[in-house]
Order: C-alpha cells, then sequence, then structure tokens
C-alpha cells in the first residue's frame, strides 16, 4: 500500500510585479488504488502540482511525502530513482524518441541504470500488447498515429510497475473519440495495477471517466463528487 | 520465452540517435575535421621543415662526417699517410677552400655579370666520390664547374669563360708592418665546363644556413699553384666507416692524434753553420699555440727564443742608420749560442729592458759608445687601419760587441721573401715604407758581407713590451743539437698530432644535424597564424552540436522525468560527442595533410619571404599526426562537453516544454542570483581595463605601446562583447517595447543568447586580429636614415670577399682610387666606418639553422664614440660611462674566468639574441663559441639593438676582437654615413654615386653595398611576412566563420518556421518576413564588426596618431566587405526561404 500526502504545498513564482501564488497551501492524501482528476482552468497551476509530486519542481513552503519520504526534501540522485522506480509520467506530448522504436521507447525508463534484462523486455511486450500494439513493437513514433504514440507513452509510463502514474492532459492532443480510448485504458491499467492515479486536465468529460474529481482555483484545491 | 532478446543499450541508443541526425550532424563532424586539419597541417609542417633542413643538412655534405679546419696549409700528401694509418676513417680528402668574387662577361655585349661570395673548392676526383652528385668530367687546369646558383648569378653557360678573383695567400699577417696589404686579389681567367644542380655535393656547405651556397669547382692541384700553395691544402674531409657512423667520440679522438709534420704546420728546421739548429715558420712570428706546443717538446733541450726585427732608422747625436736589424735574444756566453765579445774581448750579457748591445759597425756609424744612448724609431708591430706607424724607443749602449762569432749570425734572421733573398737593399720590395735613398754604400757593403746580421741586440723583455702583438713575440728558436740531436730526429720529434697544435677537428655532419633542429619552431608559429581557424571551426563545432542538442532537448527533459540521472545523460551526450569527434577527427588527418602541403605550396611563393629559399618538401611523421589526433580529439571534445553542460541543468520540465531558452534572458539567470551583477561587474572592469592598459600605452616606448594598445584593444573587445552578451540575456535591457521592424529584429537576437553571443565574437574577433596585428608591422621610414633609428643614421652598408685595409676616409686613399678634385670636395660628408668580420653563420631570421658560430664584427673606437642607433635595453651603465652611449660598455676588457672561459662584452640585435641564440632573458646572457684553438669565448651581451641593421651579428670591439681572431686581417665590413644638415636636402644621386664608386673600385674584393633602407627591409619582410600570413589565414577563418554562421541562422530558422508562419498568418508580407530575418543577420554581422572595429582601432592608435607603420586598410575593407556579404547573401537565402514557406505547414504541431 502506498500513500501519498501533500502537505501545505505552496508554490509562488517570481514576477515583475506582484509574485504569482499558484499552489496555495494545497493537502490531500491519496492511497494506493485511488485516482483523481485535477480540473481548473489554463495556468491554474494544476501541471505545477503534478511536477511538484513527481519531483519535477520544487514547492516554495510544504511537502510531498509518499511512503514516509519526503520527495522535496531527496537529492537529486535519489530524485531521479523516485521518478524512476515510483513515478511513471504520461505527458500531453507524448515526448516519444523518433530515432528509437516502440519497443525501445517503452524500454527508455529502465536504461537510467544499465540496460533492460530480459524481465523488462518481456514486461514491456506485455504492456504493449496490453495497449494494443504488439503488432508495432518494431515500427517508429513517425510511423504511428496519435493516439498510438500516446499508448506508447502510457506503456513507457508503466515500465517500472511505478506506485503513481501522473498524467498531465494525456488527452490534450487527441480527438474526442481517440482520447475516450486512451483515457479507459488509463483507468483500465490503473485498476489491474492497483496504483495511484493522477490526471490532470480541464476536460470535464475525462474528469468524468476518471471518477474522483477535484478543482484547483486561486491556489486552492477544492475536492468535488467526494 | 520471449525471442526477443534486451539488445537495447545507450550504445545502441547513441548509434541510432546519430543516425537518425546524421544529416544534422555532417556539419559537427566538418566542423571538428577543420580544427583537427589545421592542427595535423601545422604539426606536419613543423616537422616537414625540420626534415627539410635535416634533409638540406646532410644531402649537402654527403658522406663527409668530419671536418679539419687547416690554421694554414698542410701538405695533401699527408692525407694519404693518414689514410693508411685510420681506424675510424673510409675517406679522406684534402680540398682548398677560399672564398672568391667571379665574373663574366662573355654575354654578348651585355653587362658583366657579378657572384660575389662565391665559395670555391679545390678538389680532387676524389670529392666527388664522397656524393652522388658529380659533374660530366673533373674539372683540369684553367677549367670551372659552377652549381647551378653561381651560373644562374653569373647568367653563365658551358663553354663561357669567367674571372675568378682568387686571394693572394701569404704567410705573414697581412695587418702586420711586415705583412702585405696590398693586391690581395689576383684574377684567374677560367673555362666554365659544366653546371651541376644544386643539391648533393652540388651545394656542398660546411655553414648552417637554408640558403643555397654559392659554390665553384676547380682542381685542387691547379688552385693549389695559383694560390701559392703548390702541393698543399686548407681542409680535410673525413668520411668515416659505417661501423663508426655515430661513435663522434671515437671519430674525433682518432682525428686530434693524427700526426703533422713541421711542414704541415709551417715550421722550417735549419741547421746554421753555427752548428745549432734554427725553428723558424712561414708566418715569420710564431703565433701563440704553435710556439707553446712545440717549446713543450723542447723541455728536455737547451733552447732561445729569438725575436727580430727591424729599425727603420736608429739615431744617435752623432748619426744615423737605416734598415738596421734588431735581434731579441739572451746573450750567452757558450757556443754555438754565444760568446758575444765587447772590443776588449770580455763576454757580454743579456742587456737590461732600457738597455742595448751594438755591434762594431753600428757604433762607428753611430759614433757611440758605450753608456751613451741611441733612438730607434721602428714600424708599430701592427698597422692601424691599413696605416704603419712609426715609434720610437731610446736605449742606453750597454756594450760593443766585435762583429764576429755568434755576434755576427746572419741565421738568426727568418727568410722574409723580398726583402732576405734581394742582392742587395736597393732590391727590396718590402711591405712597408722604404726610401732606398737612404740606403748608403756602406750598408750595401755590410748587406753584400753579413747580410740581414742584427746590427742592435736587446732584452727579450724590451722586445715583448714594444713588438709583440697579437701574431706572436718569437721569430726564430734556436735548439743546441744536443746528444746527436739532428734535423732528422728534431723532425720528428716535432712532429705533432693535430690536438698539440690546438686545430679543433669538427664533427661537421653532427653540428649540421643538431643545427637542422632550426630556431623557428613553424609548428608553433603556423599553430598562432592558424588561430582563428581552429578558434572559428572550434566555435561552429559547439554551435552548430548544440543546436542539434538544443533539437532534442525535449528527449534530455524526458530522460530526465523517468528517472535518467544527470550523469547518465551525460554519458549519452559524450558517447555522441566522441563518435562525432573520431569521425571528424579522422577525416581531419587527411586533410591536415592537403593542408600541410597548401601551407608548403603558399611558403614557396606568396609567403617565400620567411623562407629565402623554397626548399621544403613535405614529411608526415606519425609524432605530427598522432599529436594532432590528440589535439583534435581533446579541443573538440572539451568544446561540445562545454556547450551540452548548462543543459544538464536546465530543470527537466522546462526542456520538456522549450522554455529552457528562456531561463537564458532574464528568468532562471546561470549563476544564480549573483550571476547578473558579477556580469556586470566583469564588463565594467574589462572596459576600464582597457582604458588604463592605454594609459600606460601612452607613456611607454613604441615597444611597449604596441603591446599596451595590442592588450587594451583585446580587453576593449572582451568588455564590449560580455556587454553584448549580457544585453542579449536581458540584464541590460529597458522596458521599452518593440515599436519597429528593426527592433523586433533588435530583439529577436535575444532569443538564444548563446547562439547570438558565439555568432558576434567570432566576427568581432576576427576583425579585431586581422587589423590590430597589423600594429606589429615593421616598415622602414621614407625619412632618411636616423641617428636613433635601426640605421642608426647610415646610408650604405657594404660587405667584402677579401679584406680591404685602406683608410676609406683618407683624402690620399680616395684619390688614389681615382677621385678627382671636385668629387673630393663632394665626398666630405662621407665618412665610412670600417669593421672587422670573422666569417660564421648569419644568426638573423633569415637564416632557419640554428647557430653555433655567429658572424661577429669589431667596432672601432671611432664607431663607438659616434653612438647612434636604438636600444631596448642596456646593462646597467659602469662608472665612467658616458652619457648614454651604450657602446662604450664593449670597452670592458674581456676577463677570464677560472675555467679558462674569455668573457667578452659583446651588443647584438634583440631579435637575434632571443629568437637565433635563444638568450631569452637578453641583457645579461650569454652565449658561447669555441675558437679553432680550443679557447672559449663566452660574449655576454650588454645591451640589445632595436631592430638594426646588425640583426644577426656580434658585435664587440675591435681591440678585442684583434686579440680573440688574430688571423682575420683587414676590414670586411663597411658603413656609409652622408652627412648633411638637412635629409631631405641631401643630393641622394651622391649616394648612388658613393655606392658606384666603392663597389667598382673594390669589385676585385668582391665589396658589395647596399642601402640600409633595402638592408632593414629584408630583415623585416620575415616578420612581416609572418603577420601577413597570419592576416591571410585569420581573413579565411573569418570567412570559414561567416560561412558557417549562415549554416547556423538556416538551422535557426528551420526552427522558428511556427513563429514565421504565425506572423504570415496575421497579416505580414512575405517581404517584411524576409527583411526582418535579414535584419536579424545584419545585426549579428554589424555587432561583430563594431566590437571588432573599436577594439582594433583602439589596438592600432599609436599608428594611427603617429601615421608610422602599415595600416591595413584595404585588407580589413576586403575582409569585412566579404565577410558582410557572404553574411547577408545567407542571410538572404536563408530569409527568403522561410518567408516563402506556406504558413499552414508552419502553424501544424508536428
Amino acid at each position: 500500500m502506498t500513500v501519498l500526502a501533500v502537505q501545505g504545498l505552496k508554490k509562488v513564482y517570481p514576477s515583475p510585479g506582484q509574485p504569482l501564488c499558484v499552489l496555495n497551501n494545497v493537502e490531500f492524501e491519496l492511497r494506493s488504488g485511488d485516482r483523481v482528476a485535477i480540473l481548473g482552468p489554463s495556468g491554474s497551476g494544476k501541471s505545477t502540482l503534478l511536477n511538484i509530486i513527481g519531483g519535477l519542481d520544487q514547492p516554495t513552503e510544504g511537502r510531498v511525502v509518499v511512503d514516509g519520504q519526503v520527495v522535496s526534501e531527496m537529492p537529486e540522485r535519489e530524485l531521479s530513482r523516485y521518478r524512476n522506480r515510483t513515478v511513471g509520467f504520461v505527458f500531453q506530448d507524448h515526448h516519444l524518441l523518433p530515432q528509437c522504436t516502440v519497443l525501445e521507447n517503452v524500454l527508455v525508463p529502465c536504461l537510467a541504470s544499465g540496460s533492460p534484462q530480459q524481465d523488462d523486455v518481456n514486461w514491456a511486450l506485455a504492456l504493449l500488447d496490453r495497449v494494443g500494439l504488439k503488432d508495432r513493437v518494431w515500427h517508429r513514433p513517425g510511423e504511428l498515429s496519435g493516439g498510438e504514440r500516446q499508448r506508447v507513452a502510457i506503456a513507457r509510463a508503466l515500465i517500472r510497475r511505478p506506485a503513481l502514474i501522473l498524467a498531465d492532459e494525456p488527452t490534450g492532443n487527441l480527438d474526442r473519440s481517440t482520447g475516450e480510448q486512451v483515457a479507459q485504458l488509463l483507468v483500465e491499467l490503473h485498476q489491474e495495477q492497483n496504483n495511484i492515479l493522477i490526471v490532470v486536465t480541464h476536460s470535464e468529460h475525462l474528469a468524468g471517466v476518471i471518477g474522483k474529481q477535484c478543482r484547483l482555483e486561486n491556489g486552492q484545491l477544492r475536492w468535488e463528487n467526494v | 520465452m520471449n525471442p526477443i532478446s534486451p539488445a537495447f543499450s545507450i550504445g545502441k541508443l547513441v548509434r541510432q540517435t546519430l543516425w537518425y541526425f546524421s544529416r544534422r550532424l555532417i556539419g559537427v563532424v566538418l566542423a571538428i575535421a577543420v580544427t583537427t586539419a589545421v592542427l595535423v597541417g601545422t604539426l606536419v609542417l613543423g616537422d616537414s621543415l625540420r626534415e627539410s633542413l635535416r634533409h638540406q643538412a646532410i644531402d649537402r655534405l654527403g658522406a663527409v662526417d668530419d671536418a679539419l679546419f687547416a690554421a694554414g696549409f698542410l701538405r695533401q700528401h699527408c692525407t694519404s699517410e693518414w689514410q693508411k694509418r685510420s681506424y675510424v676513417y673510409s675517406q679522406i680528402v684534402p680540398i682548398i677552400r677560399v672564398a672568391a668574387s667571379l665574373e663574366n662577361s662573355s654575354g654578348n655585349g651585355e653587362r658583366t655579370a657579378r657572384a660575389n661570395g662565391v665559395q670555391i673548392i679545390g678538389c680532387s676526383a676524389d670529392f666527388w666520390t664522397l656524393g652522388v652528385a658529380k659533374p660530366a668530367r673533373h674539372p683540369q687546369g684553367r677549367e670551372i664547374v659552377l652549381n647551378e646558383k653561381s651560373a644562374e648569378l653569373l647568367h653563365a653557360k658551358i663553354g663561357d669563360r669567367i674571372i675568378v678573383w682568387l686571394p693572394v695567400v701569404r704567410g705573414i699577417p697581412a695587418e702586420s708592418s711586415f705583412g702585405r696589404r696590398a693586391d690581395v686579389v689576383k684574377p684567374s681567367a677560367v673555362a666554365v665546363v659544366d653546371i651541376v644542380p644544386n643539391e648533393n655535393l652540388g651545394a656542398f656547405q660546411l655553414a648552417g644556413s637554408q640558403e643555397i651556397s654559392r659554390n665553384a669547382y676547380v682542381d685542387l692541384a691547379w688552385l693549389a699553384e695559383e694560390i701559392d700553395q703548390p702541393g698543399r691544402a686548407n681542409v680535410v674531409l673525413f668520411s668515416r666507416k659505417a661501423e663508426f657512423s655515430h661513435d663522434t667520440g671515437r671519430a674525433l679522438a682518432e682525428l686530434e692524434q693524427l700526426p703533422l709534420l713541421p711542414e704541415d704546420y709551417g715550421l722550417q728546421i735549419t741547421r746554421t753553420r753555427r752548428g745549432y739548429l734554427l725553428l723558424t715558420t712561414e708566418r715569420l712570428i710564431f703565433d701563440p699555440v704553435t710556439e707553446k706546443a712545440v717549446t713543450s717538446h723542447l723541455t728536455d733541450l737547451e733552447f732561445q727564443r729569438v725575436f727580430i726585427y727591424l729599425a727603420e732608422r736608429v739615431t744617435s747625436p752623432d748619426g744615423e742608420a737605416w734598415y738596421a736589424t734588431v735581434a731579441a735574444v739572451p746573450i750567452v756566453s757558450d757556443p754555438p749560442f754565444g760568446p758575444f765579445l765587447d772590443m776588449a774581448g770580455h763576454t757580454v750579457s743579456t742587456p737590461a729592458e732600457d738597455e742595448c748591445v751594438v755591434n762594431e759597425w753600428l757604433a762607428e756609424r753611430l759614433k757611440v759608445r758605450p753608456g751613451e744612448k741611441i733612438t730607434i724609431t721602428y714600424f708599430a708591430p701592427e698597422t692601424q687601419g691599413g696605416d704603419i706607424r712609426r715609434e720610437n724607443a731610446s736605449l742606453r749602449v750597454k756594450a760593443i760587441v766585435r762583429l764576429q762569432g755568434a755576434a755576427a749570425d746572419p741565421e738568426l734572421v727568418p727568410e722574409v721573401r723580398g726583402l732576405t733573398d734581394k742582392r742587395t737593399i736597393a732590391e727590396w720590395d718590402p711591405p712597408f715604407p722604404f726610401d732606398s735613398a737612404r740606403v748608403t754604400r756602406e750598408d750595401e757593403d755590410y748587406w753584400a758581407r753579413y747580410r740581414a746580421t742584427p746590427k742592435i741586440f736587446v732584452s727579450p723583455k724590451f722586445a715583448e713590451k714594444y713588438w709583440a702583438s697579437r701574431y706572436g713575440k718569437t721569430t726564430g728558436i734556436r735548439v743546441l743539437p744536443n746528444d746527436g740531436l739532428d734535423e732528422q730526429t728534431l723532425r720528428a720529434r716535432l712532429t705533432l698530432s693535430v690536438g698539440e697544435l690546438g686545430w679543433q677537428p669538427q664533427p661537421v655532419k653532427e653540428q649540421a644535424l643538431d643545427a637542422s633542429q632550426g630556431t623557428t619552431p613553424f609548428d608553433v608559429l603556423f599553430l598562432a597564424f592558424n588561430l582563428f581557424v581552429v578558434v572559428a571551426s572550434l566555435l561552429l563545432t559547439g554551435l552548430l552540436f548544440v543546436l542539434n542538442v538544443e533539437k532534442r532537448a525535449n528527449q534530455l527533459g524526458l530522460v530526465r522525468a523517468v528517472g535518467w540521472p544527470r550523469t547518465r545523460v551525460l554519458l549519452w551526450l559524450l558517447a555522441e560527442s566522441s563518435i562525432l569527434t573520431a569521425a571528424g577527427v579522422l577525416g581531419g588527418v587527411l586533410l591536415g595533410v592537403g593542408y600541410a602541403q597548401i601551407l608548403i605550396w603558399g611558403l614557396h611563393t606568396i609567403w617565400l619571404p620567411a623562407l629565402g629559399t623554397p626548399f621544403l618538401h613535405l614529411a608526415v611523421t606519425p609524432s605530427a599526426v598522432i599529436l594532432g589526433i590528440l589535439l583534435g580529439v581533446a579541443c573538440s571534445f572539451v568544446v561540445t562537453a562545454v556547450m551540452t553542460w548548462r543543459f544538464l541543468h536546465f530543470p527537466p520540465q522546462a526542456l520538456l516544454m522549450g522554455t529552457w531558452a528562456t531561463a537564458e534572458t532574464g528568468g532562471t539567470s546561470p549563476g544564480g542570483r549573483y550571476g547578473q551583477p558579477i556580469g556586470i561587474l566583469l564588463a565594467v572592469i574589462a572596459l576600464l581595463g582597457a582604458i588604463l592598459l592605454a594609459g600606460v600605452g601612452f607613456v611607454g616606448d613604441e615597444r611597449t605601446q604596441a603591446g599596451a594598445f595590442f592588450g587594451s584593444g583585446a580587453l576593449m573587445l572582451f568588455g564590449l562583447w560580455w556587454a553584448l552578451v549580457l544585453w542579449f540575456r536581458g540584464w541590460l535591457r529597458t522596458r521599452a517595447f518593440v515599436r519597429r521592424i528593426a527592433g523586433l529584429a533588435v530583439r529577436n537576437l535575444g532569443r538564444n543568447p548563446t547562439r547570438s553571443a558565439l555568432s558576434t565574437v567570432l566576427m568581432g574577433l576576427a576583425v579585431f586580429l586581422v587589423i590590430s596585428v597589423s600594429s606589429f608591422h615593421m616598415d622602414v621610414s621614407d625619412r632618411g636614415p636616423d641617428l636613433t633609428s635601426g640605421d642608426g643614421g647610415f646610408w650604405l652598408i657594404g660587405e667584402s670577399d677579401h679584406p680591404i685595409f685602406s683608410n676609406l676616409n683618407s683624402v690620399d686613399v680616395r684619390r688614389s682610387l681615382g677621385l678627382h678634385e671636385a668629387d673630393l670636395a663632394e665626398w666630405k660628408n662621407v665618412r665610412i666606418y670600417a669593421l672587422r668580420r670573422r666569417a660564421g653563420e648569419d644568426a638573423s631570421c633569415l637564416n632557419l639553422y640554428r647557430t653555433r658560430e655567429p658572424i661577429v664584427l669589431g667596432v672601432g673606437d671611432d664607431f663607438i664614440a659616434r653612438g647612434g642607433f636604438r636600444f631596448t635595453s642596456v646593462l646597467k651603465p659602469a662608472q665612467g660611462l658616458t652619457a648614454g652611449n651604450a657602446w662604450e660598455l664593449l670597452k670592458r676588457p674581456p676577463i677570464i674566468d677560472r675555467s679558462g672561459v674569455i668573457h667578452v662584452p659583446a651588443i647584438v640585435d634583440d631579435a637575434t639574441a632571443k629568437y637565433a641564440l635563444q638568450k631569452w632573458r637578453g641583457v645579461g646572457e650569454t652565449f658561447e663559441i669555441v675558437l679553432p684553438t680550443g679557447k672559449r669565448v663566452a660574449f655576454e651581451f650588454v645591451a640589445l639593438l632595436d631592430n638594426s641593421i646588425f640583426q644577426g651579428r656580434i658585435l664587440i670591439w675591435e681591440q678585442t676582437f684583434r686579440e680573440l681572431f688574430p688571423d682575420v686581417s683587414g676590414y670586411r665590413y663597411f658603413l656609409v654615413e652622408i652627412r648633411s644638415s638637412d635629409v631631405h636636402e641631401l643630393n641622394t644621386s651622391l649616394v648612388t654615386k658613393v655606392q658606384d664608386f666603392l663597389e667598382k673600385s673594390f669589385s676585385a674584393e668582391g665589396l658589395q653595398i647596399v642601402s640600409t633602407r633595402e638592408k632593414l627591409r629584408a630583415l623585416y619582410a620575415v616578420q612581416n611576412t609572418y603577420l601577413s600570413t597570419f592576416q591571410s589565414l585569420g581573413g579565411l577563418g573569418l570567412l570559414l566563420g561567416t560561412i558557417g554562421l549562415g549554416a547556423v541562422v538556416f538551422r535557426g530558422l528551420v526552427e522558428r518556421q511556427r513563429e514565421i508562419a504565425l506572423l504570415r498568418a496575421v497579416g505580414f508580407s512575405a517581404g517584411r518576413v524576409h527583411l526582418i530575418v535579414l535584419l536579424e543577420n545584419l545585426a549579428v554581422l554589424l555587432l561583430g564588426l563594431g566590437i571588432g572595429v573599436i577594439s582594433s582601432l583602439l589596438a592600432v592608435a599609436p599608428q594611427l596618431f603617429s601615421g608610422r607603420g602599415h595600416m591595413p586598410w584595404q585588407t580589413a575593407m576586403v575582409v569585412g566587405g566579404l565577410m558582410l556579404l557572404i553574411g547577408l547573401a545567407t542571410g538572404h537565402m536563408a530569409g527568403r526561404w522561410v518567408a516563402h514557406q506556406p504558413p499552414a505547414m508552419g502553424l501544424r504541431r508536428e
């Protein structure tokens, strides 16, 4: 059981005028099996919150605790390991490496400390099968559709069996139909893996698919349909 | 079981990435290849120079390993005797080597062609077996073989008849009062029978210089006869057996033990009628080394030194006598050296220093008695400026001896041609002033009966005090023949070794190889010239590599986001950079060899003044290639690593979102919170430093000025560029918003501050270097000679092959040379300073070989008193020194230290001291040579001349010169001063007249005169050629940078397609978009040009204000113009392309 605790999180950006406070005392707790969609208008700090949870950014105040470890206090090396083992990112832009095959793109996180082993390869193939791309294993991103690329990105996010899946506008670049498929896939995989899924979106529809929702406005988190 | 194996690794990722982006990375590989090509090329050039010098040095020596330079002339035959007993040498070949002038008037009415400084080699057919080049046949009799160099100068072809002005070799030193100074050369007509190529023995040369020697070859026997040395030679060449080729110690040890018979070193042994053996020398006077060597073998025998002199006149109150021989010899009682009996029959002893003993004939002539004084008028032992001086000495008559026995020994006097071989005194043909009218009948009677029997006997101490000279103080050695000693036994005893006589054999091949190491490190020099090409290509490497990385910034962000530590990302990037570097370096090696060949072509054509003669050939050595590779790898790797380092520190999300570029422009600034203030401070310090350094330059001398202003310009360049960098980053920007297109273009420079900074520094640095380096260009003033300049106020400078003894300032001498009274009046302000010259190697920048024995000049008191020239540094003046005249420092007498080294004050040119002789500290340093006698002389630099006509020479006081080099007679170096109250009004046709007259008068001596301006230009040409080379290559680097910049601009526009498409979408026409791109490009070019021009103007400010020096306006305009042209052309093409792309394409996300 993984416990994610966000405590008194604050993030302030300096700006020429007044400092910009995008997160103001955000607090919540999630456990394995929980999934939540964070809604909010553009610039509300949703991605910032996700980046802080994922160790890609540092809070101005407060902390993120995962299984007793304070993410914001981790040294750089440990933070890399956290992102590699505990977190799986799905970005709006899939950020697949065009020079690598689908399989290799999924295995990229395994290169963080050595080379992927046979087990990793087997798991990658299983994931690709699961996301419906078993016949595209040797293809390159340029040969895939947008939806297919995002599915590869999802497989990549799961290759290390992370406790946290953080998806930042995963369907933002997809048409409605494809986006729905991707969203459904995310939910299914979450259920299968029993991890914590946090999806940032401005799409009410996607938020509906995810289930539990909260809204980020003026730096404050307001839970809905709890 | 899954069949797919886990073959994915970092290595595979690297390979796939490089392959995928290969089209973009070609530029990086090319830039690395250029860097490596330049590095390899310059290193190969350096090795080619060394190898060419080495090859040249060895080739022209043939099989000659060692050489022996005789103090005079030795028997040719002794070499065959040596050959029989030699263990080390396979060949021993005698030659005669003399300097001569040649004339060829065979050209059907054309002017006579002259070649001065020709090395005449008298050799037998054996000489040619030492090499591979040989003439069709060996010259016989009045035949000559020329090498191509000499033939070219003489416009000679086979069959032409030419005149060779050979030196007349005389035993008695010319500057002795008893030596001959007239007719020092004689013409010999010879026919050209062959012309040999300028290689191998055709370029035979024992001195180190890349200049092809002017050689001519004649028959040894014929030449020996012509110079009155039948059967003799003055140089012996030795070729070692293969097994001793590297055993110099063994070889020289054998050489030094080679025996020389007395006749080989000029010693004559005669049994006299009185029964003793008399040793005399062909030189009339024993040189100190020979005397010491000979007497060291007589220590178990009884012997006496004899010094014979001539009194021009002897007077007493009541009488006089002319041309009396005087003998300085210990007077002893025992025969055969004694007794000397006075008129009363008593034995007489050696007189005191102020006494003399006269024979009865002279006593009667002078009407003197013992106790009375006589005055001896004699010629000073050495001439001064060709003039014989008379001196007097008074002596008290100690005794009058009978003209009999030991006191009537004519054999005390050595044979002197022209005197002792004449039947009567009236027939004398002496080298000193002689008035036959003074010779009386009694004199002739005495001569007929007693020949040159001495009339006066003085003490050896008196003779040593008044008559000893640098040539020696002994004319004969009398040896008592005890225990059956006879001529043969004495001859055997006095067969001395080469080493005993102080003849120094020289390992000429080893010396040549050592000298061929050279003093000019061409590789380092050309690396400096190519510095900008290297810097430009390295900057381009970094630029292009970082462009590629920027394009993939999201990939770096992605892998960081999925948990790659920074070190892993670094590994990925470094692995890519390594492979690119390897590919570029390998290509660069091949290009580098080609580049070296191009540089050699350049040195043989447009940059020929740097070499003097086109002798280089390409020599690719493994060490040059390996070092070039290592340097190429190191430089390229470092640049790519440095350029990509910053990407490791951008936050992953910034890389993912593409907002990392914004971080550089005022957001998250590199360097943290203190980065901005420190950056601004740095710019301020640099600019202030530039101003301060310029201030230093104003108060310094010319040399300090050049350095200070150059440094000031460099600081200014850095300061201005750094200010631009701050501005690009947004740290200096105002809050004003863009109102115009031009403003937008300029604001766009801040999109990618790193790229803009690198582009402007590329331009600025190139312009700065190309222009400012001209501040070091050297030029000769058009204002005429100046006392305090490099020409010292002299109009003309001349050198002769043979010594000139006449005093060229004497009206009588000028008249005797053919000047009429009207000319004499015109020549009143013409003063000629004659310097002594000892042959040696040219240590100026014109000689690429390392100098072992530079040419030494002896300056007289008149020259020293005159002063003049400009000095870079002077030893702290000693007490008594005339204020400001550094030349006076030469007059300190030599000091001999405990190890016997003779320390002599000397003045050299600054460049000679530092670059040729490698004495970097300058004043206070010493340069040592070894004299033929084995003595070591250390020239102590007491002052350094600044860019003078004396480059390559060491100057010492004439008096010291005469002591050190007694065998060097006469003057061979001349400086002509033409005084006028106004240099501009000086009739320059007088200068030409003087030049022509002197050359014509002394054409037989091979006198060649040039203007000091021409001389300085030739010396400056080397440095100026180097500067031109630097500017040419710098310009090449600039063009390379500009072209590369175009590629960068184009790539940048490809990235900005979306932005451009947006501008088109909101209504900008294609033309307007094109204009924006063009203006951006122009802004970079003008900013770079601007900071470069401002900084370089500061660097050359002294030249600008003084009007001196050479301003490369033309070069600057051509280079700047080309730069703008190419830059705008590439910007135009890129802008045109991007402006006409369909907007929809750019707006599409993928």
